[in-house]
């Protein structure tokens, strides 16, 4: 039982703060280099999924901007 | 910055852009046909409809310069939203990093060269290919905003922090001899 000041102190604690912009430009030189060197078809059907999610993106853009008062969805 | 720091050729570099490109237009002008299917632009009586083709006359009235400006500030809001989300540890945390800069660049009204091969072709689609105009502006439009969006994720993110964080000299490099 007296060690249990002990025990809470060696619980895992959740690392919570941010990466540091140092950390950033570095995690950006790494993953540039994967996305260079990486697989031509890999990288090609991620990119057709991020050009579908902003063409998703533009039209939601586009239903906001027509405003709710014309009715929108199924209704 | 990895290019920058000659860990990849330029040919490498060339291939994963001209791939991404290729493979995001791919993606755009797909959600393009299903959105056509669907008939999205029918939804609020037509009013939907209404609105693409109001974006899209905006978006080809645009002088070339501008549009290549308009690129510029667009992406380099983009690319400081990807450095937000590096920052970040956690799905919550990177969500929150996207909202504020993705909220500002489509209210200030810049021009994202992906999000334009949805708009543009969607426009001339329902369009019927009627209008020659909107198609040769669409082509000046995203040439414009692409060379602008090259230019300001490479040179005003990625170029300047490589100076701050990565150069030779740099702050890393620097430490162990302090």
């Amino acid at each position: 039982m007296t060690s249990r000041v002990g025990e809470i102190n060696t619980l895992p604690v959740a690392v919570t703060y941010a990466y540091t912009p140092q950390e950033a430009a570095d995690k950006v030189r790494a993953l540039g280099v994967t996305k260079a060197k990486g697989n031509s078809l890999t990288i090609f059907v991620l990119s057709v999924l991020a050009g579908a999610f902003i063409g998703l993106g533009a039209m939601f853009f586009i239903v906001v901007m027509t405003g709710a008062s014309s009715g929108l969805g199924m209704s | 910055m990895a290019w920058a720091s000659r860990l990849i050729t330029f040919p490498e570099l060339l291939r994963n852009w001209v791939i991404v490109y290729v493979g995001n237009v791919v993606g755009s002008i797909g959600t393009v046909i299903l959105v056509l299917v669907v008939r999205v632009d029918e939804l609020g009586g037509g009013a939907v409809g209404l609105t693409i083709e109001s974006i899209g006359e905006s978006k080809v009235s645009l002088d070339p310069l501008q549009a290549l400006a308009l690129g510029v500030l667009c992406n380099a809001l983009v690319c400081l939203t990807v450095w937000l989300t590096l920052g970040g540890r956690t799905v919550t945390d990177k969500i929150l990093a996207v909202i504020f800069p993705v909220t500002a660049f489509v209210v200030i009204g810049f021009e994202h060269s992906i999000a334009n091969w949805f708009f543009l072709p969607y426009a001339i689609l329902l369009d019927g290919f009627q209008s020659g105009s909107l198609i040769s502006g669409a082509a000046v439009n995203l040439v414009a905003v692409t060379v602008g969006n090259i230019v300001g994720g490479t040179l005003l993110v990625a170029g300047i922090y490589w100076v701050a964080y990565l150069r030779k000299d740099g702050p890393e490099e620097a430490q162990p001899s302090q």
